[in-house]
């Protein structure tokens, strides 16, 4: 899939940052909303945006997004600094906002050919990168549709899509579960997982298990200022996932070859082609990123789950803390 | 430039593949026919200066409709944040929309011109006057579109685009109407010189007046300008 960046990127240097937010300062009229936030992203990681509402979340997003202009500070794109005079730039961040900025008389071909198009595709590259998009998201069914007629769950696989139409080096996601049911949700984590191969996401959301099931970074926003939650806190050791497929074993295979310290339980059946999986990760958030990026690639990930959510309890722990005003 | 392109072609298809263009065109030919040839029949004014301003003033009603959408709908259905996170400058943005209108306007104007055709059948027109006259309509139409964009970047809703854009309008066509207080002072002449109604004489009577071309211009650049500004605010 040409919008899964390849092997060779994820083999890139990950201390290279894709986006560095450095000193960044924003304040509606009197309202400091952003103050001195740092952040650098690296190719590969999935960080989590967590914060109260009207914390900043979105303020952050868009600012990386180049849809707002800093106060003071600099946003740099893959070490290029994004600036009103580079809209150019702007090619290389997908940005996928709460509400999905879609033109409902449209048609989902005729949608994502205009993003494809006005993002600066070639006219060669063009075409194979809708048709790319439409069978990564499941899309080819509705492509002749018209995007107002669809389900809200349609409504944010084409979001995703045109988000990744371009094959961006940031993918910005604000929200990207908000107002899912319980399926689509499963469903929408696992193609996040899938996206963020050979880039970086940052996603902000309200949901722990989310956080837990995706991230390999936890940061919050406090008083204007990105705090990155302490590893212990972000690390989760057991790993529980649910595929669909009809051997597992390829599968095992293929995460015990990511890292030597990973164990496994022999997969159980829990019915016709289900396997639960039950992982015991070598290290922190970095393997996690890894193993369920196999396991979507590899098989038909139908859940992901820390056993026992202690990342889920140790985030809420730290929070607890931020509550009372002492960070982690 | 294939950004821009693109985008163009996304409001061209939005005007032609919605009924918003065909309707808004309909109307305006029907309008338009029928002021001519009302007048011709009943009034004996069988003249193109008499249909150019019954279209002026038929622009006047219809392209604050059209042009309230431009900004003002993306700002509503969120897809403003998609536009702006583009790889397009803000100048593109109202460019194109702006470009849209225009291709509409020139819709309308072209299938107007059905009303030649009695006179080329039963008369002698001098083509000279009715080719400027159109191009003094389309002139002051494009005038109507820049401040109707102008109007849809600042409002949140289309309607209060389309009311604003009216309002601008017609301060703008009787603002000379003030100069009846005191006639011969500098104010008047001004008031005389800003007006609509009083520069758009000429263009209708098929006179290429650079006066007029000049303010209409002004008016368009400095309605576009302010316009991509207000968009750049938005990023503020």
């Amino acid at each position: 899939m040409r919008w899964a960046r390849g092997a060779a990127r994820l083999s890139e240097s990950r201390a290279t940052p894709v986006l560095t937010l450095r000193d960044v300062a924003k304040r509606y009229r009197r309202r400091v909303v952003l103050d001195g936030l740092d952040l650098a992203l690296g190719r590969g990681e999935i960080v989590g945006l967590l914060g109260p509402n009207g914390s900043g979340k979105t303020t952050t997003l868009r600012i990386a997004a180049g849809l707002l202009w800093p106060d003071r500070g600099a946003v740099e794109v893959a070490g290029e600094p994004l600036t009103p005079e580079q809209p150019a730039l702007r090619a290389r961040v997908g940005y996928l906002p709460e509400r999905v900025p879609l033109y409902d008389p449209m048609t989902v071909r005729g949608y994502l050919e205009f993003v494809a198009g006005v993002r600066g595709l070639s006219a060669a590259r063009h075409r194979a990168a809708v048709a790319d998009v439409l069978g990564a998201f499941d899309l080819e069914a509705v492509a002749g549709r018209v995007i107002g007629h669809l389900s809200k769950g349609f409504r944010q696989r084409i979001g995703l899509a045109q988000a990744l139409i371009a094959a961006p080096d940031v993918l910005l996601l604000d929200e990207p579960t908000n107002g899912l049911d319980p399926f689509q949700i499963i469903e929408a984590r696992a193609m996040i997982v899938r996206a963020s191969e050979g880039r970086g996401v940052i996603f902000s959301t309200h949901i722990l298990q989310e956080v837990a099931a995706l991230c390999t970074r936890v940061v919050y926003l406090h008083g204007g200022r990105l705090i990155t939650l302490s590893p212990a806190a972000c690390a989760a050791r057991r790993l529980r996932a649910v595929i669909v497929c009809a051997d597992p074993a390829p599968v095992v295979d293929a995460v015990r070859g990511l890292a030597a310290g990973i164990g496994m339980r022999v997969p159980q059946a829990l019915g016709p082609r289900r396997w639960q999986l039950d992982i015991e990760l070598a290290d922190g958030g970095a393997s996690r990123a890894a193993v369920a990026r196999v396991l979507a690639t590899t098989a038909e990930l139908e859940s992901l789950g820390g056993d026992g959510f202690e990342l889920e309890s140790a985030l809420e722990q730290a929070l607890a803390g931020f509550a009372d005003g002492a960070p982690a | 430039m294939r950004a821009f392109g693109w985008l163009l072609r996304r409001e061209l298809q939005h005007y032609f593949v919605t009924p918003i263009a065909a309707v808004s065109i309909a109307v305006f030919w029907a309008a338009s026919g029928f002021f001519f040839s009302f007048n011709a029949l009943f009034v004996s004014a069988v003249d193109m200066v008499t249909a150019f301003h019954n279209m002026s003033l038929l622009l006047m009603l219809m392209m604050p409709l059209l042009s309230m959408r431009t900004l003002a709908e993306e700002r509503q259905a969120d897809t403003l944040e998609l536009l702006l996170t583009l790889p397009l400058g803000e100048g593109a943005i109202i460019g194109a929309k702006y470009c849209a209108l225009l291709v509409v306007l020139l819709a309308m104007l072209a299938g107007s011109t059905l009303i030649i055709v009695p006179l080329a059948l039963y008369g002698a027109p001098d083509y000279g006057p009715i080719v400027g006259g159109y191009l003094g309509v389309f002139v002051l139409g494009a005038a109507f579109a820049a401040i109707g964009v102008c109007a849809s970047s600042i409002a949140r809703n289309q309607v209060v685009a389309a009311v604003s854009t009216w309002a601008a309008l017609l301060l703008a066509w009787f603002i000379d109407y003030a100069a009846a207080l005191d006639p011969l002072s500098g104010a008047a002449r001004w008031l005389q010189h800003v007006s609509f109604s009083v520069q758009y004489v000429d263009l209708i009577r098929g006179v290429i007046s650079r006066e007029a071309l000049t303010w209409f211009g002004s008016v368009i650049a400095v309605m576009l300008v302010c316009a991509v500004q207000l968009l750049r605010w938005r990023r503020l």
